[in-house]
């Protein structure tokens, strides 16, 4: 019997793997390639994984289930160094130990626990410079993504700690002027590069950031106004061109909100076919400016799809704005439920899909994950639209 | 309530919990390091007024639950009657497990406003 049960596992495994092949083929989608990539990470067939998840991303750069498992997969890669950067903070502690963990971390895009590393390591060291830049970076890119306030003044506090460690430090003290322009703290900005131009009177880079902060207006408010401005505009106060580090973060954080050719039809049929496999009451997709692109309700139980929509649209921006305040991030969804059953909001890029279920039964499990198959089949794996060419600019006079 | 308020932040994952009216006036808060009283009840007031609003456009009024998610964080309201029970939690939580221990509290708040209001 035990025999039995042992042969007929593996056989049940080939013949899921060859099914879930044929998906692949007859049904391409990142849905398809997840599930496949899953199945041989059940199987610890890490390589096939490995696999199958670039090649997905290689067909659907955007979608966020291929990537989530991309990085599942480079921290199981990454498992020996984990092991040994924490045998090392055990063995040999000292800042660089934290800071190496911290890396890694980093690497598999998981900022949060890169911080805690940061943090533990600057519990022992509280003089590590290299420590306090690593946590300002950290916050840095997450600014340049989300623009949450806290992170900027965090960022801000543990680069001035940096330089009041190590004056000399040229990477600390550069960040420092450059996010200090960032924000518009002008002034502030100023005194930095100075000092940094009497050590290195050369440097062409804080040569040009002084010419600039001495050309911007100067403020006086206090860095958390000009932090809470920025913020609230989503846009630095100088162009991010002329910031070498917050530059790379910006146009790493420009891709996912590119223009997406979505293919509406597609999009209709695939909403419409939700609907009816949840028994939803309706569904809708917003575009990123706000019209509806495609929408579904059931005949039996009307609903005024407009004001579904514009129901949705108050859901996402009312509270965005808000949760930006409180450092909570951007909006990515809401969900509501009452005695008429649920009405779910997701955020996609900068679409929106919604749902609203009936009373009984209510089916948000349900909803909720057709929803988002929908989201990652329609928008984020559509391919992404030609940039429209910059209007022709005047050619400054080049004199005779 | 406050002494609700406390235990309920002892869950994992629950960084502070406050009571809110429907017009934003805070009745209790309980809320962790780095909340501030006023940013937390504004976007709670913010979020019942747009549930309500929003559900008023599709013919359906009130709302029992309100889960918000941000990118770092979740807000999330529970109707307790007297007022709405304002919870904020990390992103990562498993929140239909949390959400029971919130209901809890919220039966808790309900039966001490009862006596309270008989008395």
């Amino acid at each position: 019997m035990l025999d039995n049960a042992k042969r007929e596992k593996p056989v049940k495994t080939r013949k899921l793997e060859k099914a879930l092949l044929k998906a692949c083929k007859s049904a391409p989608g990142p849905s398809a390639v997840e599930a496949l990539a899953e199945h041989y990470l059940r199987c610890y067939k890490f390589d096939k994984a490995r696999e199958a998840v670039e090649d997905g991303l290689l067909r659907y750069p955007e979608s966020q289930k291929l990537r989530l498992l991309e990085r599942r997969i480079k921290r199981t890669d990454l498992y020996g160094d984990f092991l040994k950067a924490n045998n090392e903070i055990t063995a040999n502690p000292s800042p660089d130990a934290h800071a190496n963990l911290a890396a890694l971390y980093r690497a598999v895009g998981d900022i949060d626990k890169a911080l805690d590393a940061c943090a533990r390591g600057l519990a022992a060291y509280a003089d590590s410079v290299r420590l306090y830049l690593n946590v300002a970076e950290l916050r840095i890119r997450r600014f340049a993504k989300n623009f949450m306030p806290k992170d900027a003044v965090i960022a801000l506090a543990n680069l001035e700690k940096a330089v009041s460690l190590n004056e000399n430090d040229y990477a600390v003290s550069i960040l420092l002027a450059e996010f200090y322009l960032a924000i518009g703290a002008s002034e502030a900005a100023i005194g930095i590069l100075k000092k940094i131009l009497v050590t290195s009177p050369a440097d062409e880079h804080a040569q040009k950031l002084l010419e600039n902060a001495l050309e911007t207006t100067h403020k006086d408010e206090p860095v958390e106004d000009l932090v809470r401005e920025v913020s609230a505009a989503r846009r630095l106060a100088v162009n991010p061109e002329m910031l070498k580090y917050l530059e790379k973060c910006t146009r790493e954080n420009e891709r996912p909100a590119a223009e997406r050719n979505v293919d509406l039809e597609q999009m209709k049929g695939a909403l419409a076919e939700a609907l009816r496999s949840t028994d939803g009451r309706a569904m809708v997709i917003l575009d990123p400016k706000g019209a509806i692109a495609a929408a579904a309700a059931r005949e039996d139980a009307p609903l005024d799809i407009d004001a579904f929509a514009a129901a949705a649209r108050e859901i996402r921006d009312n509270t965005n704005d808000y949760a930006l305040r409180m450092d909570l991030g951007n909006f990515e969804n809401g969900e509501i439920e009452g005695p008429f059953g649920h009405l779910l909001v997701y955020s996609v890029e900068r679409w929106l899909i919604a749902g609203i279920t009936p009373e009984t039964p209510s089916n948000r499990e349900r909803m909720r994950k057709r929803m988002l198959e929908v989201a990652e089949d329609c928008i984020l794996t559509a391919p992404a639209a030609e940039p429209q060419p910059a209007p022709e600019q005047a050619q400054p006079e080049q004199g005779a | 309530m406050r002494e609700t308020l406390n235990n309920l932040n002892q869950v994992v994952g629950i960084n502070g919990s406050m009571l809110v009216t429907r017009d934003g006036m805070v009745v209790a808060s309980e809320l962790g390091k780095g909340l501030e009283e006023e940013a937390v009840a504004a976007l709670a007031t913010s979020a019942i007024r747009t549930a309500l609003h929003a559900l008023s456009k599709v013919g359906e009024e009130g709302f029992s639950l309100f889960v918000l998610t941000a990118a770092f964080g979740r807000l999330v309201l529970v109707d307790a009657e007297i007022a709405y029970l304002v919870v904020v939690t990390e992103r990562t939580i498993n929140i239909d497990a949390t959400i029971l221990e919130m209901q809890s509290a919220v039966r808790q708040i309900r039966k001490k406003a009862r006596i309270t209001l008989k008395d």
